[in-house]
C-alpha cells in the first residue's frame, strides 16, 4: 500500500466520526405478511431494492422498514413455497400495509403470478445482484459483474474475458442458468467467458453450494442464475434505455428494451431487447494493452402467455462477440514466454485503436427456449421447458502463408435441453420431482482450420431424475433431495492423427443433498446444507490434445498417453464433491450481516499436472497432463451493512479461501487470494430537482496469494523433472485500489433518469492480478471513468 | 376464454418459423454428425529443417538437419550433423523447410520466401569460431537468412542456434526483434 493510499484509508475511516446529518429520511413503513385466509407468515423476506433494504418478518408476520426517504418504492416479498409478490408503495405511507402471498399451488385473482418455478434450495447460500447493483455495473462482462458477490471471483484473460469462479471452482464445474435454460457453450476453456449478455438480467443469483440435485453434475461448484424481469408486469407499453461510456478503452455500450401487451386482454405480453458494445484497446498506467478491443451485438425477444393456471413463454436470443487478445500474449515458444515474464513492459505496444487483429475470439451463441407451466388439480404445478442452443466459437491466431483469416480453432456445439418438473405443496410439506435430458453434438471444422483440434468431436446424451422435498415446522425448514444421472458419451478422435477411433462410455452417478433453515428470531437465520455430488470427467479432461498458445504448454487428457489413446471406461474415475456450507444471516434495523463458512472435500479432483517436457522444432515445451487427486477447498465469506445514521452507511465484504491438494501435498493453481472491500456511502434524499443522490467511496484490498504453486521460469523448464505443480512467474503482490461513485435521479418528462458517474482505480495504480492469466505479460488497466444513464418509461 | 388462447395469425407464423428453423437445424446437424471426422490436413507444420553448407572453394559439404515426424506430437525429434566444418573456410548455407506430414511434402521454404518481409532467420553461435551472415534480402532490403554465408575460424567446438522469427509488421532486420518464434534449434558443431 502506498503512502497516498494509506491517507485515503485514514480519511475514509475518519468519516465515521462526522456528526449525524439532518434526519430527512426518517419515514417508517410498517405492515404484515399473510397467506390467504389471514394466517400470518413469520420469516418472509421483504426488500426495497431502491433503498437497499432487506428485512425478515417477525413472528407475528409484522415488519417495519425504517429510515426511508419520501418517494415511490417497490416492495418485494417472498417466502418459501409462495409466489413472490411485488407491491408499489408511496412513502410516507399511512396505516399498515398488508401483503398477501399466494401458495405456489393456489391462485389468487389479485396476485401476479410470474410463471417461474422455484430455482434454489432454501438451505443454500445464495449471493444476489439486484437491479440497482446491475445498473451500476452496466457495460461490464458477466464474469466481472459477479465479482461483486463475496466468494465469487473470476479468472481473467486480459481486461475483457472473465470466467466466474465460485469458492475456487470454475469451468465445467459451474452451471449458468440463462433465463431458465442451462447455458451450453464451450465452458471447459479457461479463456472462454460465458456467452451471456448481462443486460438481459434484472437480477442475478449465485448459489455457492452444489445444486446438482436440481441441475445435474454441471452444478457441482455452484449455479449462476440470470433472470430477466418477469413478463406480464406491464399494462400497456414500456421500456428502458441504457447508455454507458467508459474512458479507459473509449468504450460505448448501449441497450434498449421495449415491452408491452398484445391485444386488449393483457394475457399475451412481449419484450424485445438489444445491446451493443464497442471498445478499443485498454491501457495500463504505463502503456496501451494493444489488441484488447471488443465488439458485441446481442438481441433477444420474448413472448409470454399467462392464463388461469397456465402459462407459456417463448424466448429467443442471439449473442455475438469479437474480442481481441493482447498481442504480446501470443507466444510461440518458451524463450518468447521467458522474455515476456522478465520484461516490465509487453514487447508489442502500439497507439490506441478500435481495430481488432489476431489473436482474437469470435463467438456466436443462439438460443431458443419454450417453457410452459400448468397448475394441475391435486398434483401441483407442472413445468416444461425445451431449449435449443447453437454455440460457435472461432479463435484466430497469427499464422503463416496467408492463413490468418482462417480460424485456428472452430467449434460448433448444438444442444437440446428438456426439463420437466412437478412442484407440489401440501400444508407444511412441499417439493419438486423432475426429469432433465440434454443432447449435445460437438463438431470441429478442421477442414477450415487445418489444425489438430484441442478437443475432439463428441456426442453426449445425459438424462437425470430428481426429487427434492421440504418440510416446514414453525421456525425450522428441512430439505432433502436425491438425483440419479446417466450419461452416454461417444468421442470421435484420432490416433496419430490417422486412425479414427470412437470410444463410447456409459456413466451412472448419484447426487444427494440435505439442508435446514432455522429462524432463531425474526432477524437471525441460520442455513446449513450438505451436498454430495459427482460428475464424470468432461471430454476436454479426457481427450484434450495439443498446444495452448496462451500458456506455451502442451496439454493432454486423462485418456491420452502420448500418441496412444485409451478407451477403457474402467480407467475413468468420477470426481466427487462433498460440501458443507453454513450461513448465519442477521437483518437488524441498523445493522445486517451474513457470514458463511464452507468445507469442500473433492475426491478424484481433475487438474492439470506438469508431466514432461517435449522437444519440438520451436524448442522445449512443458507437457501438462490431466490428472486426478484429492483436494480440499475451505473458507469463508462475510458481508456487512451498517446504517450509521440517516446519511451514512458502511458496507464491507470479505472472502478467504484455503485450498490444497491433500493427496499429493501440493498447492492448487488459480485459487483466489483473500480479499476485503470497505465502502462508505453518503446519501441525500433530494437536492433541487435531483433525488436519491449518493456519493460512495470503496477500497478493495486484495492480498498476495501466498499459497501459489512454486515457480519454474520458462527458461528452467527443459531442466525441470519434478511433477509438482508450478507457475511460470511468482504470484504478484497484494494491492489496494480506490474507487468512487456518484449517482442521482433526474426527472425527465414524467419519469426519472438515473445517472451514475464512477471511477475505478482512481490513483492510477500499476498492479498485477494473480487471477489474470495475462499477468505474465502486462499490468492491469489504469484508471477508468464511466458514465451510465438509465431511463425507464411506461405509457399510461 | 378460448379466443384469448388462440394466437393471431402473424404470431402463429412467427412461432412456426422459429420452431421449424430450429428443427431443421437440429436435423441437419444430427445428419452431419453421422459423418465421421476426417484426419486433419496439417498444412502449417514444419517437420524438417535442413541446412546445407557447401564450401565455396570446393570440398566436403556439411548438412545440419532437424526432423520431427509428428510435429508437436510425442515422437522424439532427430537432430543430425553430418560432420565437422573445416577451419578458416567459407561455406554457402541454404535452408530448406518441409512439412512431411503431407504427401507430397509441403514446401514451407516457399511460404517463408513469399512472406520474406515478415520473416527473419537469426543465427547465434557460442564457443565456436564461426560467423554467420544472411546473404539474401526481402523486398524492403532487410536480411532474410535462407541463404547465408558461414565463415569458420580456428579449431573449436560449440553450438549454433538457428531461429526463425515470424514478424508480421514488425521486421527491422535486427535479431530477435518483435514477433514470435517459429523455429528454434541448437546444433552442436565442430570446426577442425
Amino acid at each position: 500500500m502506498t503512502v497516498r493510499q494509506f491517507f485515503w484509508l485514514i480519511f475514509f475511516l475518519f468519516q465515521f466520526a462526522l456528526p449525524a446529518a439532518a434526519q430527512q429520511c426518517a419515514h417508517t413503513l410498517t405492515g404484515v405478511v399473510q397467506m390467504e385466509g389471514g394466517v400470518t407468515l413469520p420469516g418472509a423476506t421483504l426488500s426495497i431494492a431502491q433503498a437497499g433494504k432487506q428485512i425478515i418478518s417477525a413472528e407475528d408476520g409484522s415488519f417495519t422498514f425504517e429510515g426511508l426517504c419520501p418517494g415511490a418504492y417497490t416492495l418485494t416479498a417472498h417466502y418459501v413455497g409462495f409466489e413472490k409478490r411485488t407491491v408499489q408503495v408511496k412513502v410516507p405511507h399511512t396505516g399498515r400495509l398488508t401483503v398477501v402471498l399466494a401458495q405456489v399451488s393456489t391462485q389468487l385473482e389479485d396476485v401476479v403470478i410470474e410463471g417461474e418455478p422455484q430455482r434454489t434450495s432454501v438451505s443454500q447460500t445464495v449471493g444476489l445482484l439486484q437491479k440497482e447493483d446491475l445498473e451500476a455495473l452496466h457495460g461490464k462482462p458477466l464474469g466481472e459483474a459477479l465479482k461483486e458477490i463475496p466468494g465469487v471471483n473470476a479468472i481473467q484473460t486480459g481486461p475483457s474475458i472473465f470466467k466466474p469462479v465460485i469458492h475456487g471452482l470454475h469451468s465445467q464445474r459451474i452451471l449458468i442458468l440463462n433465463n431458465g435454460i442451462r447455458q451450453e457453450g464451450q465452458q471447459w476453456g479457461i479463456e472462454h467467458a460465458p456467452e451471456v449478455d448481462p443486460y438481459i438480467a434484472s437480477n442475478i443469483e449465485v448459489v455457492k453450494g452444489a445444486e446438482t440435485v436440481r441441475y445435474g453434475s454441471d452444478a457441482i461448484g455452484g449455479v449462476i442464475i440470470i433472470t430477466p424481469p418477469p413478463l406480464h408486469e406491464v399494462k400497456k407499453l414500456g421500456g428502458e434505455l441504457n447508455m454507458g461510456l467508459m474512458s479507459n478503452n473509449r468504450m460505448g455500450a448501449f441497450s434498449a428494451m421495449l415491452e408491452g401487451n398484445l391485444g386488449k386482454t393483457s394475457q399475451w405480453t412481449w419484450r424485445a431487447q438489444s445491446s451493443v458494445k464497442r471498445g478499443g484497446d485498454y491501457h495500463t498506467p504505463g502503456y496501451n494493452l494493444s489488441n484488447t478491443g471488443l465488439a458485441e451485438l446481442n438481441f433477444s425477444g420474448a413472448l409470454g402467455f399467462n392464463g388461469t393456471g397456465k402459462g407459456l413463454e417463448i424466448y429467443l436470443s442471439s449473442f455475438n462477440t469479437e474480442i481481441g487478445i493482447l498481442r504480446a500474449a501470443h507466444t510461440e515458444n518458451l524463450n518468447d514466454l521467458q522474455q515476456s515474464v522478465v520484461s516490465e513492459r509487453p514487447w508489442y505496444v502500439k497507439d490506441f485503436t478500435y481495430n481488432l487483429a489476431n489473436p482474437k475470439q469470435k463467438i456466436n451463441h443462439q438460443l431458443l427456449k419454450v417453457s410452459s407451466y400448468f397448475q394441475l388439480k391435486d398434483l401441483g404445478r407442472l413445468n416444461i421447458l425445451y431449449g435449443a442452443q447453437y454455440n460457435q466459437r472461432k479463435e484466430y491466431d497469427i499464422r503463416r502463408g496467408g492463413r490468418s483469416d482462417r480460424p485456428a480453432l472452430s467449434l460448433g456445439l448444438l444442444s437440446n435441453v428438456l426439463d420437466v418438473s412437478l412442484d407440489h405443496e401440501k400444508g407444511s410439506h412441499s417439493g419438486s420431482i423432475g426429469f432433465n435430458g440434454t443432447l449435445k453434438f460437438n463438431q470441429n471444422d478442421t477442414e477450415t482450420t487445418n489444425i489438430r483440434p484441442l478437443i475432439p468431436d463428441y456426442q453426449q446424451l445425459s438424462t437425470g431424475v430428481f426429487i427434492l422435498e421440504k418440510w416446514r415446522r414453525k421456525k425450522l425448514t428441512l430439505e432433502a433431495g436425491a438425483r440419479f444421472d446417466h450419461q452416454y458419451l461417444k468421442v470421435m478422435t484420432f490416433e496419430n492423427n490417422q486412425t479414427l477411433i470412437k470410444p463410447a462410455f456409459n456413466f451412472n452417478y448419484f447426487s444427494g443433498t440435505l439442508g435446514l433453515a432455522y429462524l432463531f428470531s425474526p432477524t437471525l437465520r441460520l442455513v446449513s446444507n450438505v451436498g454430495v455430488s459427482s460428475r464424470p470427467p468432461h471430454v476436454s479432461e479426457l481427450y484434450s490434445e495439443g498446444l495452448h498458445h496462451g500458456t506455451g504448454s502442451i496439454e493432454e487428457g486423462l485418456m491420452r498417453q502420448g500418441n496412444e489413446v485409451l478407451t477403457d471406461q474402467g480407467l475413468i474415475r468420477k470426481e466427487m464433491s462433498k460440501k458443507w456450507i453454513n450461513t448465519l444471516q442477521y437483518t437488524g434495523k441498523k445493522l445486517s450481516f451474513d457470514f458463511s463458512l464452507y468445507y469442500n472435500a473433492i475426491s478424484n479432483y481433475v487438474f492439470l499436472r506438469p508431466y514432461d517436457t517435449r522437444l519440438t522444432i520451436r524448442g522445449y515445451f512443458p507437457v501438462f497432463r490431466f490428472d486426478q487427486t484429492d483436494a480440499v477447498l475451505t473458507g469463508g465469506d462475510a458481508g456487512l451493512k451498517w446504517q450509521i445514521n440517516s446519511r451514512f452507511s458502511y458496507n464491507s465484504k470479505l472472502s478467504y479461501i484455503y485450498a490444497r491438494d491433500v493427496e499429493r501435498d501440493d498447492e492448487l493453481i488459480f485459487i483466489p487470494p483473500g480479499q476485503i472491500e470497505n465502502a462508505l456511502t453518503y446519501r441525500i434524499p433530494s437536492m433541487g430537482k435531483l433525488s436519491d443522490l449518493f456519493f460512495s467511496v470503496s477500497v478493495p484490498l486484495v492480498l498476495q496469494q501466498t499459497r501459489a504453486p512454486r515457480v519454474v521460469y520458462p527458461q528452467d523448464i527443459p531442466a525441470n523433472t519434478s511433477h509438482e505443480l508450478f507457475d511460470f512467474a511468482p504470484a504478484p503482490g497484494g494491492y489496494a485500489l480506490l474507487n468512487a461513485r456518484i449517482g442521482f435521479r433526474l426527472p425527465v418528462y414524467d419519469r426519472e433518469l438515473t445517472v451514475t458517474l464512477s471511477g475505478e482505480n482512481l490513483l492510477n495504480k500499476s498492479y498485477r492480478n494473480y487471477m489474470n492469466r495475462l499477468r505474465y505479460y502486462a499490468d492491469e488497466t489504469g484508471s477508468n471513468f464511466m458514465i451510465r444513464l438509465s431511463y425507464h418509461f411506461y405509457k399510461h | 376464454m378460448k379466443n384469448q388462447l388462440k394466437p393471431s395469425d402473424s404470431l402463429r407464423s412467427f412461432i412456426l418459423f422459429f420452431s421449424s428453423t430450429f428443427l431443421v437445424a437440429t436435423l441437419l446437424l444430427v445428419m452431419a454428425c453421422g459423418d465421421d471426422p476426417k484426419p486433419v490436413n496439417e498444412e502449417e507444420v514444419i517437420t524438417t529443417m535442413t541446412l546445407t553448407l557447401t564450401p565455396v572453394g570446393g570440398g566436403n559439404s556439411v548438412t545440419l538437419k532437424f526432423y520431427d515426424e509428428d510435429g508437436d506430437g510425442s515422437i522424439q525429434p532427430v537432430k543430425t550433423v553430418s560432420g565437422p566444418l573445416a577451419a578458416y573456410t567459407t561455406y554457402e548455407g541454404l535452408i530448406t523447410l518441409l512439412n512431411e506430414t503431407a504427401t507430397p511434402a509441403g514446401d514451407i521454404t516457399a511460404e517463408v520466401k513469399n512472406e520474406a518481409s515478415d520473416h527473419l532467420f537469426c543465427f547465434t553461435t557460442s564457443n565456436v569460431n564461426l560467423t554467420v551472415n544472411a546473404k539474401d534480402k526481402d523486398s524492403n532490403n532487410l536480411p532474410l537468412g535462407i541463404e547465408t554465408s558461414w565463415v569458420t575460424g580456428a579449431v573449436s567446438t560449440g553450438t549454433v542456434k538457428v531461429v526463425l522469427r515470424h514478424q508480421p509488421g514488425e521486421k527491422t532486420g535486427n535479431c530477435p526483434g518483435g514477433g514470435d518464434t517459429d523455429i528454434e534449434v541448437d546444433f552442436n558443431v565442430t570446426v577442425q
